[in-house]
């Protein structure tokens, strides 16, 4: 088994028109170590409302300190534990250390950035002097978040959530279920957050082992926002991205579908909610791929001595066909041959024909193939030419009518 | 062909539910009239201030009170839809029985994420004559009613300020008084579009403080 990973976070169409930054915060990570891989989606929406005016801080700090926790966390206790990968307790633990770990980051921000009296004036027009007065004696307000994570090794699946959002679990056929309980009190855009007091009672955990008994873990796991699901006309509509992003992550892999993310939550939110959406997916590798990434057996595994004879049958049949190539082979090599030989034959015809043309014209007939003519030479000499010999004064007198004079 | 994957998406919706004094105390003054007036200029502002706000859906619906209580329109009915029917007024001042009807439909609703906070305006210029306290409390005690945005106008000196007050349950939100037609226009209508014109999730903005009660002739 192995984890994949993937994510988009864009900013909300109603925060673009009036100015709002993208408050939500994205981090994944697959990292590989003795104990087998170990994957974390983390995922955090800082809150809109005025006094959260530094929520996008809140939410970047939340998804940096919770991403190293958990790898942290996973490893340890994975290799503490033997088969059981963890008790409560030791998650209880865990929450309290997320939430004084965030806590712990906000405070530092702060000293390297206090609030400005125009940061807190915005509070004050916006909230009233109850508002303002919040913020300051909580500081940790300015800075509320959520937090939603997801933490994998090869055989045990961890899931946390704090306040809204999303976590849906994918099995291998698809169907989609939410792995932590619903918190009714999250309506009307109120949420429990990080910068509550005691915020780690407000945590719903839960986590899976791969067993014989329990089955495997989800072939994906899918984190959100809430301005994912209040994008969809119901949660029918919305629990439907369980199925469908299997279906596309099977057809052409996580890493594609990663690259059109971002124009897919663009899309949910200008047609739905209008708020960031951010959207995490661990895949399990395996599970995700599905039947028509899994090669298909070439023999069914009846029984050990039916494979054998298949095999034999197999192997008869291979020969079979090897041994018709070999005479194929053989056969062209002969009609090679015999086409090379007949070529050759007409070539040599041609070349006698041409032979037998132009012969006349080389060799131009004369009356019993006497002595060459003599040559002409007394019109044809120049001055200071050499003297001719004697001999040629003995030359036919029928001298050729077209010589030059 | 770009993907898709889930259903259909759709805006949030957010229900806006109008609470009116129909009472025979309005049929004096013109202020009845003075209402409805300013329902039809309300409902224009809105449907402008909602075009900056396209994610969201709102419905509005009314309540009146007099004798009793009723739906005056019962459906949710889209800003694009609404038609108003001019109110009449006679009887007593109810308002507990309109918080018993508000409570009712505000339980039904169902408890999810998607909605938006409901926007609730009471809208009075009297005393309520039935038991209305352990009707209000009824009313926030219903999560929607609870978390509902909840403002008033109060029309005239006659109006009962503190009922108002209680209905709202929020020092950032005075009850707004108006005297004469022209007030209750703008007010009305400030309440109105500042919910259709802010982003979903942001409270509306502090409301202005109501000006010293008008000495005109046409005052209430």
């Amino acid at each position: 088994m192995s984890w994949k990973v993937a994510h988009a976070c864009v900013r909300g169409s109603s925060h673009q028109r009036s100015g709002l930054p993208n408050q939500d915060a994205v981090q994944c990570a697959v990292t590989a170590g003795a104990q087998g891989t170990v994957a974390v989606a983390v995922v955090s929406d800082g809150h809109g409302s005025g006094r959260h005016f530094r929520s996008q801080v809140g939410s970047s700090l939340a998804v940096s300190t919770v991403a190293a926790t958990l790898q942290t966390f996973l490893r340890e206790s994975v290799s503490s534990n033997g088969h059981v990968p963890f008790v409560p307790e030791q998650v209880h633990e865990l929450e309290r250390k997320i939430v004084s770990g965030w806590m712990a980051a906000v405070h530092s921000d702060l000293e390297n950035t206090p609030f400005s009296e125009a940061e807190l004036a915005k509070v004050e027009k916006e909230e009233g002097a109850e508002g303002r007065a919040a913020v300051v004696s909580s500081p940790e307000l300015a800075y509320g978040a959520t937090l939603l994570a997801a933490a994998a090794t090869d055989r045990v699946l961890l899931y946390l959530q704090l306040g809204d959002g999303e976590i849906l679990s994918v099995n291998a056929e698809g169907t989609t279920t939410r792995p932590l309980p619903p918190d009714d009190r999250l309506i009307a855009n109120q949420t429990t957050s990080l910068c509550q007091p005691e915020a780690w009672k407000d945590f719903r955990s839960s986590w899976v082992v791969a067993g014989v008994t329990t089955g495997a873990l989800p072939s994906l796991v899918l984190l959100s926002t809430d301005g994912y699901a209040n994008s969809f006309r119901s949660d029918d509509d919305f629990l439907k991205i369980g199925q469908d992003y299997l279906e596309i992550i099977r057809e052409q892999g996580i890493s594609s579908l990663a690259e059109e993310l971002p124009a897919i939550l663009t899309e949910a939110t200008q047609q739905g909610s209008g708020d960031d959406i951010t959207l995490a997916i661990l895949q399990d590798d395996a599970g995700a791929a599905g039947s028509a990434r899994v090669p298909q057996p070439l023999i069914p595994p009846a029984s050990k001595s039916a494979l054998i004879e298949q095999l034999k049958a197999r192997h008869s049949s291979q020969q079979h066909k090897l041994h018709e190539l070999a005479t194929r082979v053989e056969q062209t090599r002969k009609d090679n041959r015999r086409l090379r030989n007949t070529i050759l034959a007409l070539v040599i015809a041609v070349i006698a024909i041409l032979f037998a043309v132009f012969h006349s014209r080389i060799f131009p007939p004369s009356a019993g193939r006497g002595p060459l003519p003599p040559v002409q030479h007394g019109a044809s000499e120049k001055a200071g030419a050499k003297p001719r010999s004697p001999g040629s004064q003995e030359a036919s007198p029928a001298a050729p009518t077209d010589q030059p004079r | 062909m770009a993907m898709r994957p889930g259903g259909s998406y759709a805006g949030r919706p957010l229900h806006v539910i109008w609470l009116l004094d129909c009472s025979g105390s309005m049929a004096f003054s013109g202020k009845i009239e003075a209402l409805n007036n300013a329902i039809r200029e309300v409902i224009p502002a809105m449907r402008k201030a909602a075009e900056g706000n396209p994610e969201v859906q709102f419905y509005v619906r009314v309540i009146r009170f007099s004798s009793g209580a009723s739906w005056h329109i019962a459906e949710p009915t889209l800003l694009n839809d609404f038609r108003w029917v001019d109110l009449d007024a006679e009887g007593e001042t109810d308002l507990g029985q309109a918080f018993t009807l508000l409570s009712m439909e505000l339980s039904n609703m169902p408890a999810n994420a998607r909605m938006l906070p409901p926007q609730l305006v009471l809208i009075s210029d009297g005393k309520p004559t039935d038991d209305w306290k352990p009707a209000l409390q009824a009313l926030l005690d219903v999560p929607w009613g609870r978390r509902a945005v909840r403002q008033s106008i109060a029309i005239g000196q006659d109006a009962d300020q503190e009922t108002l007050r209680k209905f709202v349950d929020n020092p950032e939100k005075p009850v707004l008084r108006v005297d004469n037609a022209e007030q209750l226009v703008r007010y009305f209508r400030y309440i109105s579009t500042s919910v259709t014109a802010t982003p979903p999730g942001k409270e509306a903005a502090a409301l202005p403080v109501a000006s010293a009660p008008s000495t005109d002739d046409d005052a209430w």
